[in-house]
């Protein structure tokens, strides 16, 4: 309790910052969180922000001669996304209002207390936590289609060298029993994005050098990639074997999540082995 | 070895807060002071639809055509004299809020699920207003062209909606009294082009719009 209390007074304008924020910008910030709420490709931005915070208050917290050491930059910077976010709503840009929000939001604690890249008074300090709260930003959809034809050319690939009769015309997969589609959700994107997040913050938490952190980052998303691919080689299978009577025909966005799962369980027993001595 | 641990001087300490003191007053001021000097604007009433040479003034658009622009501050429709079959909608904004905006996916004369787009380019009407012209297709080779331009206040025109959000902030910045979208509807089976429309009688109606949207002093 009185380590709270210390803590609390020990980042009090940053707490006091934030507060504000959430305060007086809850008319931006309520929708963005009913954004990530809904979103099936998005909603990574629930964890990501408070993950980013964390690691923040983790690195200031290791400061020895803790106080506000003003980045005018980064202050610049803040002034101009909060800027940003009003015009954005002026204009009805959704986009451009949920990313200044973000930005904004991660700034705060690099505009009051900056970023020592080089060792003084304290462990030598990293980009790495504002940076990740990046990763929240609302565009990971113009990569959808991207991904949504790869899943589509894999699964033709696939589909080629087993004996199931098929035809491809557009995103649709025409079998003798039904046709399945290969549509925006079944891109992988959902998938590729948590990859994303678990594999960096892993890679910063556990791995120094550069060549395992691009191991760590590397594996996983290859295997989120692969993953959603099985998944829907999979159903094709299972619907054609079962004449397209499978629940899984219908609703298979649990099973995506299923495989993601055991795939990132296998990912992280491999990271452990990993693991360089530090 | 670090550099020893010196603790913050009065400069630094006064930087700090400096630093504490602009972030709190972009996060306070900034939402009541767009609030007081844009939003509060006041907006000049856009007229009922006007009497236009060469125009005939209808209330509803027929099938497959319906109007979807919701929150919109005034709507005009005709269709011309001249060329049956084609229609011409100004649909008005002021004061645009999220779901009631001129450029949105979700305004169109089409019902969503049934008509794709099948092509789109840039053609003139009237020989010099420039109009983005989209052909419309559904099943059964039901065919539709919807042409559109974007006016704003500052005279400047746009087919482009990502031109026509940018232009639209800074006519609001500048005090602009709204923002129009003119429409132009044919079905693809009637004869003639729509492009090829009387040039008196589009200056006509450019002319009243412009009218209308002449900035708030």
């Amino acid at each position: 309790m009185i380590k709270s209390v210390l803590l609390a007074i020990k980042f009090a304008p940053l707490l006091l910052v934030y507060a504000a924020f959430l305060v007086f910008n809850h008319e931006f910030v309520n929708p963005l969180l009913a954004a990530w709420w809904s979103s099936h490709e998005a909603s990574q931005g629930l964890l990501i922000v408070p993950v980013a915070i964390f690691l923040t208050f983790r690195q200031l917290d290791r400061r020895q001669d803790f106080r506000l050491q003003p980045s005018f930059a980064s202050v610049t910077m803040f002034v101009i996304a909060i800027a940003g976010m009003h015009l954005g709503r002026l204009v009805n840009i959704q986009l451009v209002e949920f990313s200044t929000i973000v930005v904004a939001f991660i700034l705060i604690p690099l505009a009051l207390y900056g970023v020592r890249a080089q060792e003084h008074g304290g462990a030598k300090e990293s980009y790495f936590p504002a940076l990740y709260g990046l990763l929240a930003l609302p565009v990971w959809d113009f990569s959808n289609d991207l991904f949504q034809l790869g899943s589509l050319k894999a699964t033709e690939l696939l589909l080629g060298w087993s004996p199931i009769p098929h035809y491809v015309e557009g995103f649709r997969i025409e079998l003798a029993s039904g046709v399945f589609v290969v549509d925006a959700g079944c891109s992988g994107l959902r998938y590729m994005v948590s990859a994303v997040a678990i594999s960096l913050l892993y890679a910063y938490l556990y791995f120094s050098t550069l060549r395992a952190r691009l191991v760590c980052v590397g594996s996983l998303l290859m295997l989120a990639l692969l993953g959603n691919w099985l998944r829907i080689i999979l159903i094709v299978i299972i619907g054609y074997s079962t004449d397209m009577q499978s629940p899984l025909v219908n609703d298979h966005a649990t099973f995506g999540w299923v495989i993601f799962a055991i795939m990132l369980a296998g990912w992280m027993i491999f990271m452990n082995k990993y693991e360089q001595p530090e | 070895m670090g550099t020893p641990i010196q603790s913050a001087t009065g400069w630094q300490r006064v930087k700090g807060w400096a630093a504490v003191f602009i972030l709190l007053s972009s996060i306070i001021v900034s939402g009541p002071l767009i609030d007081t000097v844009i939003k509060a604007r006041a907006f000049v009433p856009i007229a009922d639809v006007p009497p236009l040479p060469g125009y005939q003034q209808i209330e509803t658009l027929p099938p497959p055509f319906e109007l979807h622009y919701p929150g919109a501050a005034k709507v005009w429709m005709y269709s011309l004299q001249e060329h049956t079959g084609v229609y011409v909608v100004a649909v008005f904004y002021q004061r645009e809020v999220q779901g009631s905006e001129l450029v949105s996916s979700e305004n169109g004369f089409l019902e969503k699920d049934r008509w794709r787009q099948r092509s789109a380019a840039n053609v003139l009407v009237g020989g010099e207003y420039e109009f983005r012209k989209v052909v419309h297709q559904a099943e059964p080779q039901q065919t539709v062209n919807i042409l559109t331009q974007y006016r704003y206040a500052s005279l400047v025109e746009a087919t482009s909606p990502v031109k026509a959000k940018i232009i639209g902030l800074r006519d609001v910045l500048m005090g602009s009294n709204g923002s129009v979208q003119i429409s132009i509807l044919t079905r693809g089976n009637r004869l003639g082009d729509e492009t090829d429309l009387n040039p008196a009688w589009m200056q006509a109606l450019v002319l009243k719009i412009e009218d209308q949207l002449a900035p708030v002093r």
